[in-house]
């Protein structure tokens, strides 16, 4: 019953996409200034921090590297909740985390989540100046918090489970500029641009750190993925669920694709940018780009069905590709909100097979009662 | 044999209905007396079960403070351990209804975005109505879920305000969804609120302060280990107890409250196994003839004594089946008192509801039963062993008692000496000593009736058909006589003993109320009865008062519950600041079971404390020791300056001054305070003045006056149980008496027969037999006069020491024994009319020849 009741609890401002009373719209023109817009905007309901990366076991170099996602979602409850109670408990928040390592080599999938009101004692996100940006108490069983900190010019993230045996604490610092999607990082999610996210991403981070497996730390080193979204609403009323994508390819480039769909399974409305290996980034508009899907897992847990193969053309940017994930099995399933998402890692190959890079895939709104709910 | 047995049953319902029912009464009373006790026993622990279940039904653990509340921040700490899957704090109030006088919630605050399934949305919680209740449950100041019994009490709906009271400090509740907690879990209690945490600690001014944390934990973790882990890294001033610990905790609380109970239901028990006795005897007696023919005729011994038993047994089965309503309907009537009782001396749980269960049915069939058989197996073996000749013959059952008579005495004797020899050496060592010893006094008692109904009655001369006759055939027919007035004696002798215990209660209670409540006006708040140490008084209304004119100085009192050190005992710990009171004035107030009040106070200053007499009886604590309570922060060791004569507790209690109470457990504010006035002032208008200037607010002024009353009013409610079973042991006793000469109207026809014969007019009849039912009346009073005294002699002085550790100064409520005295001979005369008319009915027809 309960994940039904926070479901809807987050599911609040897809119910109401056309605007929450109190809560500030995204809008083309945010004056972004860093490092404060690292930092949370309790003015909008909802924002994450997502970070995604592939990870080399130091000692295993040749293996098939480790994939991780950290993310932190902040829901805001009431616009106009009281700023100073006499309580600690007394929440404007919510703070969710998200937490999956995958081992392709050893076809393992580890996910692991918290969900907190977001207060002194459970977790919360820090204001400018604080190097903190989001952080929660570990789940239950699980000493400790949840974190992603600035850190060196970079990001620290930390995460633990014990009981689910997953465990990291990385150092991502990014090698890029910021890339600002959309229109100055306005990112349209409706045809008519009445709904849409503050948007930017460090689409290369340089990581080192340690990934705990089966209780022993291991040294690792690799490159990730950070994309910040800021929102008060998203999905359009018509709008089931999207497809994400981020490509790191070995020519240089990056590349950050989405679509949102209709219930119909096509896509309702697409965008993507594009990012040289000097750092420009260029829009991609939905006809721009095909992205097909292939070969399909179901997973016994929810019963959803994910591609997992797809075939991706960008004429314009000289690329067809062949995507594949590197574990079928990377579907996150929330024990708490009941929300199921695919989230994994691919890789990517040219039609003659050799290799061209990595990325990560985000589908939600597969199967039943998963509409995500922002 | 079984055939026979039928239709014998429904010849004797014909023959002699009053007498068949009047055995099935006395076993349905003493069966009900059972049913009564047990179900309110249980009802309070329901209660209190109820009330956790609804609550923390889903934990594992619970984690609380051995202080009332605990630091929250303990919760990251908890929910670190590798066997917990979830922890939620709690914060639980008993608020008062602002303006309605009298009603209250149990209010708890708990985290509503915990990983509990907790019906805070009816149904199955799908649906947008869930998401938008859980959504203002966290944004709508105030919101608040209620059961929809207890709003559609008060007229209340959803979307109302409902200002409620916590100490001095109102807050503003929004009803915000009406859920029935009772169908998720069937005894929570009806004035559940359930509310957020955030809301409850910011309205109800308790930021930081919770009152538990609940905990679950992996499917088959060892909950113990658990626990005593989780104690061992949170530190000194917290307990961690398994849901069974907690259940222990309330029925250790519960237990002398259950043990006075269950010891007056068993006295009913034992005064109808009387009654069954001598019913079952008046049957026989009755029915000689028939077993001699049945002999006769070829039954064998074995089956006339089967025949008996089972006669018995279905006067137990119809006593069973008629005690059992009869002791729910009794358990109901005085379901307010006890409930009373239970919240206001031991602060649990009040009764809701009662219910009945089964293992009480199977206990009280038990009893009935087992009454019924043990009642007739004696004379039905005496039956079964005679002869058919002796059957067939004219009546010589009496002169057999009248030989016995001395022996059964020589019997009691040895045995009140035996029981008082090993109470003396062995059995007042022991906790239940004190009850054990009662009980076989009083099984000694009626043996002695024979030989003193004997001993007075048979050296009367009866010239005439006068009282003297009466009396003279008492002795003539010892054996009916004898248990009749032996069911009265233990019946007198409870009542006695009970009146002697709660008059000499009452007279000690009133000399320390003049001693101690010495303030003009004392004041509290509505929510303090069920909330005790949790409702407070703001300081402003503290300075407020001190301010007035006309208050010489301000007394304030903080309450707080603790445990010793080795979370043994507990222990009401209060703090009192005599602002003003000068230290003599203060020695004189102390009600020293011993000691100079000078040095006591002296030592008090210097950081002793004052305990209260059952806490030195339970912990065997004498001054000079050390007290050793559990702070939130670790041991807190306080040297005890004294011991006082204490009634407010039976757990113990203890009193330190406010410095003291403050250096060992942190600042709080007090829970109560007392005005003492300039002496022109009269304390009554003070508190009159003081009521309508602070209208508006929810506090409570009582007088000197008042104060006393209404302590003496929660006295009298806490023994209103005590007289339901005394009522319904006398009515068992004199059942005993109507039988006994129902049965000796029916026994004595020739007899009567023979009078009318020579003369004697009906209400010459009557009136001979009315003198005996007094007679019998009176032999029990003066036997029960003496047990009684006895029985009060060993409840004051040893049982209610041991159990209760309150020294009662015995005291001799003359008044009240005169009434009772009057009561038991008026309902003996009473229970002695339908058989004298029956009597008086006899005429000279009815002469045969055997009785020439």
């Amino acid at each position: 019953m309960r994940r039904f009741v926070l479901l809807i609890v987050l599911g609040a401002a897809a119910l109401a996409p056309a605007g929450e009373p109190g809560w500030r719209q995204a809008a083309p023109g945010y004056p972004w200034s860093f490092p404060r817009d690292h930092h949370a905007h309790p003015d909008y309901k909802t924002e994450w921090w997502y970070v995604t990366g592939h990870l080399a076991v130091l000692a295993e170099p040749d293996a098939e590297p480790l994939a991780f996602q950290q993310t932190f979602f902040r829901i805001g409850l009431a616009a106009d909740a009281p700023a100073d109670s006499a309580s600690r408990w007394a929440a404007r928040d919510l703070v969710m985390g998200h937490a999956a390592v995958g081992d392709p080599a050893r076809g393992r999938h580890v996910f692991s989540e918290v969900l907190w009101r977001a207060v002194p004692l459970l977790g919360g996100f820090g204001a400018p100046g604080d190097p903190v940006l989001a952080w929660a108490q570990a789940p239950a069983g699980t000493p400790g918090r949840w974190s992603l900190a600035l850190e060196d010019g970079g990001f620290r993230l930390t995460a633990r489970d014990d009981r689910r045996g997953l465990r990291y604490d990385l150092l991502a610092v990014p090698t890029r500029p910021l890339v600002l999607h959309g229109e100055g990082g306005f990112s349209p999610k409706t045809a008519d641009g009445t709904a849409g996210s503050l948007y930017f991403s460090a689409t290369r981070l340089e990581v080192t750190g340690t990934v705990w497996q089966q209780g022993a730390p291991l040294a690792v080193g690799g490159q990730a993925w950070l994309d910040r979204e800021i929102f008060t609403s998203t999905l359009a009323a018509d709008q089931t669920g999207w497809d994400w994508l981020s490509l790191q390819l070995d020519d240089g480039r990056d590349l950050m694709l989405y679509r949102l769909r209709g219930p119909d399974g096509r896509a309702a409305f697409a965008l993507g940018t594009l990012v040289t290996a000097d750092g420009t980034a260029r829009t991609l508009p939905g006809d721009a780009w095909s992205w097909e899907p292939g070969r399909t897992w179901t997973s016994d847990r929810t019963g959803s069905t994910y591609p997992v193969s797809w075939r991706l053309q960008v004429p314009a940017a000289d690329l067809d590709l062949r995507l594949e994930a590197t574990l079928d099995a990377q579907e996150n399933v929330s024990g708490r909100t009941g929300v199921h998402y695919w989230e994994g890692a691919v890789r990517a190959r040219t039609p003659a097979g050799a290799a061209a890079g990595r990325g990560f895939i985000e589908l939600t709104g597969y199967g039943e009662g998963s509409r995500p709910p922002v | 044999m079984i055939r026979y047995l039928g239709r014998s049953l429904r010849q004797q319902l014909r023959r002699s209905r009053t007498l068949f029912l009047l055995t099935v009464v006395g076993v349905a009373l003493g069966v009900a007396s059972v049913v009564a006790i047990q179900t309110l026993n249980r009802g309070a622990l329901q209660a209190f079960d109820g009330s956790v279940r609804a609550v923390s039904g889903q934990a594992d653990l619970t984690v609380t403070g051995t202080i009332p509340t605990l630091d929250e921040s303990l919760l990251p700490v908890v929910l670190a351990d590798p066997d917990v899957t979830g922890a939620w704090p709690l914060l639980r109030l008993d608020v008062a209804v602002h303006g309605r006088d009298g009603l209250y919630l149990d209010l708890v605050g708990f985290d509503v975005f915990a990983p509990v399934s907790y019906p805070l949305i009816g149904g199955d919680g799908a649906g947008d109505d869930a998401g938008r209740l859980l959504s203002e449950a966290l944004t709508v100041p105030g919101w608040a879920a209620l059961t929809p019994e207890f709003a559609a009490g008060q007229g209340w709906a959803v979307g109302d305000s409902v200002t409620v009271s916590s100490g001095s400090r109102l807050a503003e509740l929004t009803i915000g969804a009406l859920v029935d907690f009772k169908s998720f879990e069937p005894l929570a209690p009806r004035r559940l609120a359930v509310m957020d945490i955030a809301w409850a600690q910011a309205l109800l001014g308790r930021p930081g302060q919770v009152h538990q944390i609940d905990v679950t934990l992996v499917p088959g973790a060892d909950a113990d280990r658990v626990a005593a882990r989780l104690a061992a890294v949170l530190g000194p001033g917290v307990r961690v107890l398994t849901p069974e610990q907690r259940r222990q905790d309330a029925s250790g609380l519960l237990a002398a409250f259950r043990l006075n109970l269950t010891a007056l239901s068993l006295i009913s028990v034992f005064v109808g196994l009387f009654l069954v006795l001598t019913a079952v005897q008046a049957a026989l007696v009755r029915r000689r003839t028939e077993f001699g023919v049945l002999r006769s005729v070829g039954a064998t011994p074995r089956q006339v004594l089967g025949l008996i038993l089972a006669e018995a047994a279905v006067v137990g089965v119809v006593g069973v089946a008629l005690g059992v309503p009869l002791g729910w309907l009794a358990a109901l009537r005085n379901l307010d008192s006890v409930s009373g009782t239970l919240t206001s001396i031991y602060v649990l749980e009040g009764i809701e509801t009662l219910t009945l269960p089964p293992a009480v049915i199977l206990l009280a069939a038990a009893v009935g039963l087992c009454g019924a058989l043990i009642g007739a197996v004696g004379p039905a073996l005496d039956m079964a062993r005679r002869d058919p000749g002796t059957l067939l013959a004219p009546l010589h059952l009496h002169r057999r008692t009248s030989g016995t008579a001395g022996r059964l005495a020589a019997g009691a004797l040895g045995l009140a000496g035996a029981a008082t020899g090993w109470f003396l050496l062995a059995g007042r060592d022991l906790r239940a000593g004190g009850f054990v010893y009662g009980f076989l006094m009083m099984v000694s008692l009626p043996l002695v009736v024979p030989l003193v109904v004997r001993t007075i009655t048979a050296p009367v001369r009866p010239r005439g058909l006068g009282l003297a006759l009466s009396l003279r055939n008492l002795a003539v027919r010892l054996q009916t006589t004898s248990l009749a007035v032996a069911a009265l004696a233990v019946t007198a002798s409870m009542l006695v003993g009970i009146t002697i215990l709660i008059g000499s209660f009452r007279a000690t209670l009133v000399t320390w109320l003049d001693t101690t409540i010495r303030a003009d006006v004392y004041i509290s708040t509505p929510s303090w009865v069920r909330a005790g140490n949790d409702a407070f008084l703001d300081r402003p209304l503290l300075d407020e008062l001190s301010a007035r004119p006309g208050v010489r100085a301000v007394e304030e009192q903080r309450r707080l519950r603790v445990r010793t050190a080795d979370g043994r005992q507990l222990v009401w710990l209060n703090g009192v600041r005599f602002a003003g009171v000068a230290g003599a004035e203060l020695a004189g107030r102390l009600p020293l079971v011993g000691g100079d009040p000078y040095l006591v106070v002296a030592k008090l200053e210097r950081g002793g404390v004052l305990i209260g007499e059952p806490l030195a009886r339970k912990g065997g604590y004498a001054p000079g020791d050390t007290l050793v309570l559990a702070g939130a922060d670790g041991p807190v060791a306080l040297p005890i300056a004294g011991v006082a004569y204490d009634y407010t507790s039976e757990g113990g209690t203890a009193f330190v001054l406010m410095p003291t109470l403050i250096a060992a457990f942190g600042p709080t504010a007090p829970n109560n305070a007392a005005l003492f006035l300039d002496a022109e002032l009269d304390p009554d208008e003070v508190a009159a003045a003081l009521a309508a200037d602070y209208a508006g607010r929810p506090l409570v002024f009582r007088s000197n006056r008042t104060l006393r009353t209404e302590v003496l009013g929660i006295f009298d409610q806490t023994f209103a149980v005590t007289r339901t079973l005394q009522v319904m042991a006398l009515l068992i006793a004199v059942c005993g008496v109507s039988l006994t000469l129902l049965i000796q109207a029916r026994e004595r026809a020739g007899e009567l027969a023979l009078l009318r014969a020579l003369g004697a007019t009906r209400r010459q009849v009557f009136g001979l037999f009315l003198g005996e039912g007094t007679a019998m009346g009176a032999l029990g009073l003066v036997l029960g006069l003496g047990g009684g005294v006895g029985l009060a002699a060993l409840l004051i002085l040893v049982i209610n020491r041991v159990w209760f550790g309150w020294t009662i100064q015995p005291a001799w409520p003359g008044a009240a024994l005169l009434g009772q005295a009057a009561l038991v001979l008026a309902a003996a005369a009473a229970a002695a009319v339908y058989p004298a008319l029956r009597a008086g009915l006899s005429d000279a027809g009815g002469l045969t020849r055997d009785d020439l």
